[in-house]
């Protein structure tokens, strides 16, 4: 039955891989790029923003940091993206809203940022948990030491926070880089409108459909390749013990 | 390397498998449906009048009564089924559901994979939709942006007909309902919004007084019962059903709750498939004789 269904359906490449269908494949392929990248960038700073907004001495901050983690945290990323197209201009009093509903990418830019205030907060989260594995007790012992704090966060904290969170960061990313898809409600021309408009249009929504899911495998499965290449070559223990010997010459 | 290569192997055959394809028929889909005494209709539900939910939370609308009364002649329990725009035409090829009302136009590239039933339940048109004094012509929205409903032939009509007149193509923006292209229209994100005048009177609803169609009607929008392809027996039918309704008075008594001179959402010019006045007098429904 499940081989038959297989048999029967007539693959027709050709169709799909053509004219305007592979204009949208190609221009998807671009603008999903763009998005993966722009916003895991941008929130990856967000990110980093909110620990140190999250380690503040001053409480107002410490609180706003919280409160932002909450709402990145607690509400889907679908509805930021929605926010920032349909709402967020209708904060603003007159010319400012003309300016912002008539921009013709405004659908483009309300997708990143609701992509990347989603993911930051999780990011912030991320690196916090990093920050607060590094145990007290070498931070104490570095003060008794006698070493500035700027010494204490190179060489003590920072060096052992990445190594905890870089694999939970590169697994946020990575599913940041998936969510980009989203941005076809807000009809922003990315590979999954693409496969939709496709399937809507032609109704060989299988074909369309592999390209996306290859796309999406394929950028997902260099970019955690990398990533593991970036964690063995530069974060691993021989690294760190290098660092930690540098921390003793010091002393 | 080749684990890797053949787990991606695998998850391409595991989509292949979740999307579903088409199966080859046997035996008919009405003997099947008859055995197992349901009919599974396909709808949508956020397209008012024609299938939406209201303010009290029930799946209503003209397309959900017509399966209403379709599955009653038939005689078997009515298995609702939700729908959308871009998977309505998909359902009905994997023989997902066994029917779809769901404003679903006849169009030629539809056709060459499903089957539709006879005649077209509802004769609307589309037309383009924007701020009143805005546009003239539909020429004037060359090169402007107009909100569509994906999976709306909307899409490849309205390019075709401004471009037909040498105009720029327009830049087309595709929306995920149709509450979503008026709500962009009415924050002035795109110029004009296109669909089937129907659906427009019923997305627009009260607020429609600030706007206005531009120009005519410009690409038939026949609203169809569309049913998997290749059964003639259970094409036949459901449009044997259909006529019965229409000859004995059934789909006019729900035709007019919704859109008749009193009803939901009065329809001007009438949308009732009628023959032509000239040749065969006032309100012939298309039916065929027996």
């Amino acid at each position: 039955m499940i081989m038959g269904s297989i048999i029967n359906y007539e693959f027709d490449w050709q169709k799909i891989l053509s004219g305007q269908y592979l204009e949208w494949i190609l221009q998807g392929f671009q603008i999903s790029l763009s998005l993966m990248l722009l916003s895991s960038l941008i929130a990856v700073v967000l990110g980093v923003l909110l620990t140190f907004g999250q380690l503040s001495k001053h409480r107002v901050i410490r609180f706003i940091s919280s409160l932002y983690i909450e709402l990145c945290r607690n509400i889907p990323t679908l509805i930021w993206l929605l926010f920032f197209y349909y709402v967020f201009p209708e904060l603003f009093s007159e010319p400012v809203k003309t300016m912002l509903n008539t921009n013709p990418s405004l659908n483009y830019w309300a997708s990143i940022a609701g992509l990347s205030i989603s993911s930051s907060g999780y990011i912030g989260e991320i690196i916090r948990g990093g920050i607060s594995g590094v145990s007290r007790e070498q931070v104490s012992a570095a003060h008794t030491l006698g070493h500035s704090q700027w010494e204490i966060w190179k060489y003590i904290i920072w060096p052992q926070a990445i190594r905890i969170c870089f694999p939970p960061l590169v697994s946020r990313i990575i599913h940041n880089m998936k969510n980009s898809s989203l941005a076809l409600a807000l009809s922003v021309h990315e590979i999954v409108w693409a496969t939709q408009q496709i399937e809507s249009i032609t109704f060989r929504g299988i074909e369309a459909t592999i390209i996306a899911t290859l796309f999406f495998l394929s950028i997902n499965y260099v970019f955690s390749r990398l990533a593991l290449l970036v964690e063995k070559s530069f974060l691993t223990d021989k690294k760190l013990i290098n660092k930690t010997e540098k921390v003793k010459d010091v002393a | 390397m080749r684990k890797g290569i053949v787990f991606i192997f695998c998850l391409i055959t595991a989509s292949i498998l979740l999307t579903g394809c088409g199966t080859v028929k046997q035996e008919s889909i009405l003997d099947k449906v008859l055995e197992r005494g349901v009919v599974n209709i396909g709808s949508g539900n956020n397209t008012p009048p024609m299938n939406y939910i209201d303010e009290s939370g029930n799946w209503t609308g003209f397309d959900l009564e017509l399966s209403d009364a379709i599955a009653e002649r038939l005689g078997v329990k009515l298995k609702r089924v939700v729908v959308n725009n871009k998977t309505r035409i998909s359902d009905l090829a994997n023989g997902t559901v066994d029917m779809v009302a769901s404003n679903l136009s006849h169009t030629r590239s539809r056709d060459e994979q499903i089957d539709y039933v006879e005649p077209a339940y509802l004769w609307t048109g589309k037309i383009a939709y924007a701020k009143k004094g805005k546009f003239k012509n539909l020429t004037d929205l060359a090169g402007k942006k107009i909100a569509v409903d994906q999976g709306s032939n909307a899409y490849i009509a309205i390019q075709q007909e401004i471009e037909k007149v040498n105009g720029a193509k327009p830049d087309i923006q595709t929306f995920q309902s149709s509450a979503e292209c008026f709500l962009a229209l009415k924050q002035g994100k795109v110029d004009a919004f296109t669909q089937d005048s129907v659906i427009i009177a019923g997305v627009a609803g009260k607020e429609g007084v600030e706007y206005e169609p531009i120009g005519g009607v410009y690409s038939p929008g026949l609203y169809s019962i569309g049913v998997p392809p290749n059964d003639s027996k259970w094409r036949d039918k459901i449009s044997f059903i259909l006529q019965d309704l229409m000859r004995d008075g059934t789909y006019d008594k729900i035709y007019d709750k919704w859109f008749g001179p009193d009803g939901k959402f009065p329809l001007q010019p009438s949308a009732k498939p009628v023959l032509p006045k000239e040749a065969f007098g006032e309100n012939q429904l298309y039916v065929w004789p027996d």
